[in-house]
């Protein structure tokens, strides 16, 4: 009777442990499942001269293979059709699965890729796990990745929630480094947490043979910062149409800075955030709004401006809600101008085509890159351009010991004229060089650049 | 290298061995006959020696201690440089990065371990010459004595030549070294060359391999009769024996203008040339002939005349000239300063097949460096904004000051102002220059209030405070 009683008291015992430890799994188990949620990813990017590979990690967003990169993870400049060969490995093994690039979000860069597939069964998208409660001091734990030669194997990390900031993205800190750039985190119950972003540079002092240098460590695998998963996946699904597709929106606006506390409170601001604008570009939005150089943004869609810590982070905020906006839709600024307080309304039009994706073309024989001129080329370069005018063309590349380098060509030239023709127009240019490199009876030809303040004229040789 | 590192008493310990020894073998050897052509060499030697010892009486040591407003306040620096007595009543002849204007004391030291003051004459920095004149009064009361060097010609130099350098190598007083003169014509040009302005657009440089060293600067170059042929100035650090002087006839007539009225005026019409190398078959021009313009200010004289970047200048007043190689453009350059303030200039210029004349009328050539000041209790220190400044920074107007040191803890520090910022508002009032603002400094020296500045950085318009 009682052995019965112990028996049956045992068996019950063993079957709430079984069925407990069904529930809260162990955290190797958590590991096991989850390392599947992130992929590391391998492209190529291809310039004139030569290819350089490029290792980043991805998550898994959706159920059919799609991979959110961090904004960072493609240098900007670099064109669509330069982006080669996008390769996945699962983390821990050896072998490639193709993937494809999709293009960019247009209000927070992230960048994806979706996988061939075979693969996409075996994935685990992090739109599946809950999502975690963040508190100070929590305990949290996440996947570092380790490099190629390593088979990208995954390994366990953990550390605590040392701040949470808004930036204007929520971004966690932890008291470590708590997992890779690209990969993910998550608590104690498996709950997603968080996305790693880049590495912070953490300042040191360095004393060599008794000199003190000041230095800038950073390591390239493994991050302490990550956005904040419950704030992160309210900005999941802004995939593009296509890789090149251009929607972004633009206020035409430029040299953004927000004020100084001392500032806004001597102009009679108060405590009141504000962004002053340096310059308004012609034929622009905010140009045909009225808004005017020196103008004071105060509030956006009705919403005061909101005061973070660093102040500057306001215009990122303010730069991420025009991007939010589609072509043709409308914004309104409130402004502050000369001690005034009044209200615009811009209807956002399409932004000028973006470095990546203007039109170049390489002259192999002589070594040059000529690239269209940008409307985002007359900022950099101060230029007062009138709309629709094209002061040239720019030089994007130069090959080393090229005829062109041993002329005198350089990276950012502005090609007024080539051999006393004025250049207006990329396809003009392209033509005109093509023409002199096929006259058999010219050696050399003449470019007329802008550099900076001045010009040079520039000797070619065409053999 | 290991050489260069033994400390300085061996290594001359070494050489008054090696030259004791040569005289030995020579005493010992000579025969009667080589005696009789010793003797006649040492006779004009005997002369040249005389009038060499009489250059040596005329180099000076130049002691300046001068303003500087580099660090958000004004501070005395100072610098050791060398000279030459080139008159009678005491004009001394040095560079102008050795003395500037903003010199406050400047001490000469004589060859007779002898000090006096001396005061700043005339200064040109796109020369890098100086004069100074020496206390005439305590010169005579003292009965100091010095002798007077002469100018020889560098215009008959030839490479080879064998020619001095005299002067205070890092503080080394009476160092003489001895070279060759490498070339005549070395072009240098640098535009931010002397703390910012601008030197060697119209001359171009002796190259020697005596040893030139910091501090040798202003001292002269001499031929083996101790005449000057040259000012020392620069030379590659780092690098053997490059050392540059400015030739005497650059040299005699910055000295002569200096002398009259202080400064060397000169005109400017806003043209940057190229150098024409080979590109005459392009320009289907009569061989070495022409000046290239590569780049012309915007808004200046021969923009106005309708000069345009790519245009050849085929003579200057009917004088034609050959603009090909880079040490054929300083003349050319001094040539056109060289007009009159104001003056016409008529250039027949070839624009592809076309050819025409125009007429430039000459503006005043300005620096780059605009007057500098010092506001202590914003621990600011500033630059007005030159025309040259403007341009370089693509800025609209030249009006405003740039901001060239701050003080750290002070107002304009806390208020966020950094080096190369261009303040060009204050209390939403347009600052047009330097006297603006010293107006404002006034008026918040006697009753300290808040003012608001706008800055402009690479044509990002800021807003700072400055507060008590």
């Amino acid at each position: 009777m009682t052995k019965r009683f112990i028996r049956s008291l045992a068996i019950g015992v063993i079957a709430i442990g079984v069925l407990s430890s069904k529930a809260e799994f162990t955290l190797d188990e958590l590991f096991e499942e989850r390392r599947d949620s992130v992929l590391a990813v391998e492209f190529f990017v291809e310039t004139e001269v030569d290819r350089r590979p490029v290792t980043v990690n991805g998550m898994v967003v959706s159920n059919d293979g799609v991979l959110q990169l961090a904004a960072n993870a493609i240098p900007g400049w670099v064109s669509i059709d330069k982006l080669k060969e996008f390769k996945v490995y699962v983390l821990g093994e050896s072998k490639a699965y193709d993937a494809e690039y999709l293009g960019s979000d247009r209000a927070y860069g992230w960048h994806f890729v979706q996988v061939e597939e075979v693969l996409r069964d075996r994935l685990k998208p992090v739109t599946d796990y809950q999502l975690a409660e963040m508190k100070t001091g929590q305990s949290l734990w996440g996947i570092g990745v380790a490099m190629k030669n390593l088979d990208f194997k995954p390994y366990f990390m953990r550390a605590e929630v040392s701040t949470i900031q808004l930036l204007p993205a929520t971004v966690g800190f932890a008291t470590r480094e708590i997992t890779s750039p690209g990969s993910i985190l998550f608590d104690d119950s498996g709950a997603f947490a968080g996305w790693g972003t880049a590495p912070l540079n953490m300042e040191r002092y360095l004393t060599i043979e008794g000199q003190l240098y000041q230095a800038y460590l950073r390591k390239p695998d493994q991050t302490t910062t990550f956005f904040v998963a419950s704030e992160l996946v309210k900005t999941f699904g802004g995939l593009p149409s296509s890789p090149d597709s251009n929607d972004m929106t633009w206020l035409g606006v430029v040299g953004l800075q927000t004020i100084d506390d001392e500032v806004a409170e001597l102009m009679g601001l108060g405590d009141q955030a504000a962004i002053s604008i340096s310059q308004i570009l012609n034929d622009s939005p905010a140009a045909e709004a009225g808004l005017r150089e020196r103008d004071l943004i105060i509030s956006i869609d009705g919403e005061p401006l909101k005061r973070y810590t660093p102040r500057r982070v306001a215009v990122a905020d303010l730069e991420q809600q025009i991007a939010k906006h589609g072509i043709g839709e409308t914004m309104k600024l409130g402004i502050s101008r000369d001690g005034e307080t009044l209200e615009v309304e811009i209807v956002l039009g399409q932004a000028p085509k973006l470095v990546r994706q203007a039109s170049r073309f390489y002259f192999e024989n002589l070594g040059f890159t000529i690239r269209e001129f940008l409307v985002y080329d007359s900022v950099s370069m101060k230029l007062d351009v009138e709309p629709g005018e094209t002061p040239g063309v720019i030089t994007s590349f130069v090959k080393t010991n090229s005829n062109a380098h041993t002329g005198g060509a350089q990276m950012g030239d502005l090609i007024k004229e080539i051999d006393g023709v004025p250049i207006d127009h990329f396809d003009q240019a392209i033509a005109l060089i093509e023409e002199l490199e096929a006259d058999d009876s010219k050696n050399e030809f003449v470019l007329l650049v802008a550099r900076g303040a001045d010009t040079s004229v520039l000797r070619i040789a065409l053999k | 290298m290991l050489v260069k590192m033994l400390p300085p008493s061996i290594m001359l310990k070494n050489s008054l061995r090696q030259v004791g020894s040569d005289w030995a073998i020579r005493i010992r050897f000579a025969g009667f006959v080589w005696s009789v052509a010793i003797l006649a060499a040492l006779v004009t030697s005997a002369q040249a020696r005389a009038s060499f010892d009489r250059l040596l009486e005329a180099v000076v040591r130049i002691d300046v201690r001068e303003t500087s407003f580099e660090g958000g306040s004004s501070r005395l620096i100072s610098g050791v440089g060398s000279g030459v007595i080139l008159s009678k009543d005491g004009l001394v002849l040095t560079n102008a990065h050795v003395v500037s204007p903003q010199a406050v004391d400047i001490w000469v030291t004589l060859a007779s371990l002898e000090r006096v003051r001396a005061e700043l004459l005339g200064w040109d920095h796109w020369t890098d010459l100086a004069l100074l004149r020496l206390d005439i009064e305590d010169v005579k009361e003292r009965k100091l004595r010095y002798s007077v060097a002469k100018f020889g010609r560098s215009d008959s130099l030839k490479p080879g030549q064998t020619v001095f350098a005299a002067g205070t190598p890092h503080g080394l007083s009476r160092t003489v070294t001895k070279g060759i003169i490498s070339n005549k014509e070395r072009y240098y040009r640098d535009s931010t060359g002397i703390r910012g302005y601008e030197t060697g657009f119209f001359n171009t440089w002796l190259q020697t391999d005596a040893a030139i060293n910091p501090g040798n600067s202003g001292g002269p170059l001499v031929d083996a009769d101790g005449r000057v042929i040259g000012i020392n100035t620069r030379t590659y650090l780092g690098a053997d024996n490059l050392g540059f002087a400015i030739p005497e006839k650059t040299a005699r007539q910055v000295m002569l203008a200096l002398e009259s009225y202080g400064e060397v005026e000169r005109s400017y019409i806003g043209i940057s040339p190229g150098f024409l190398q080979d590109m005459e078959a392009f320009y289907e021009l009569e061989a070495n002939q022409g000046l290239l313009i590569n780049s012309v200010d915007p808004g200046s004289p021969a923009a106005i005349a309708g000069i345009r970047a790519s245009d050849i200048v085929l003579s200057i007043d009917g004088k034609h000239f050959d603009g090909r190689f880079p040490e054929q453009i300083p003349p050319i350059r001094n040539l056109i300063a060289s007009y009159g303030v104001g003056e016409e200039i008529s250039m027949e210029v070839k624009r592809g097949e076309e050819m025409f004349s125009v007429v430039v009328v000459t503006e005043r050539l300005e620096s780059r460096v605009g007057k500098e000041w010092a506001f202590e209790k914003w621990g600011l220190t500033v630059q007005e904004v030159s025309r040259t400044f403007a341009r370089e920074r693509q800025l609209e107007s030249d009006d405003g000051v740039v901001v060239i040191g701050t003080q750290s803890a002070f107002p304009a520090e806390k208020a966020g102002l950094r080096r190369g910022d261009v303040i060009s508002k204050i209390n939403q009032m347009e600052l047009a220059g330097l006297d603006d603002l010293k107006g404002f400094y006034d008026a918040y020296k006697s009753s300290p209030e808040a003012l608001l500045m706008e800055t402009l950085r690479n044509r990002t318009v800021s807003f700072k405070v400055i507060k008590p």
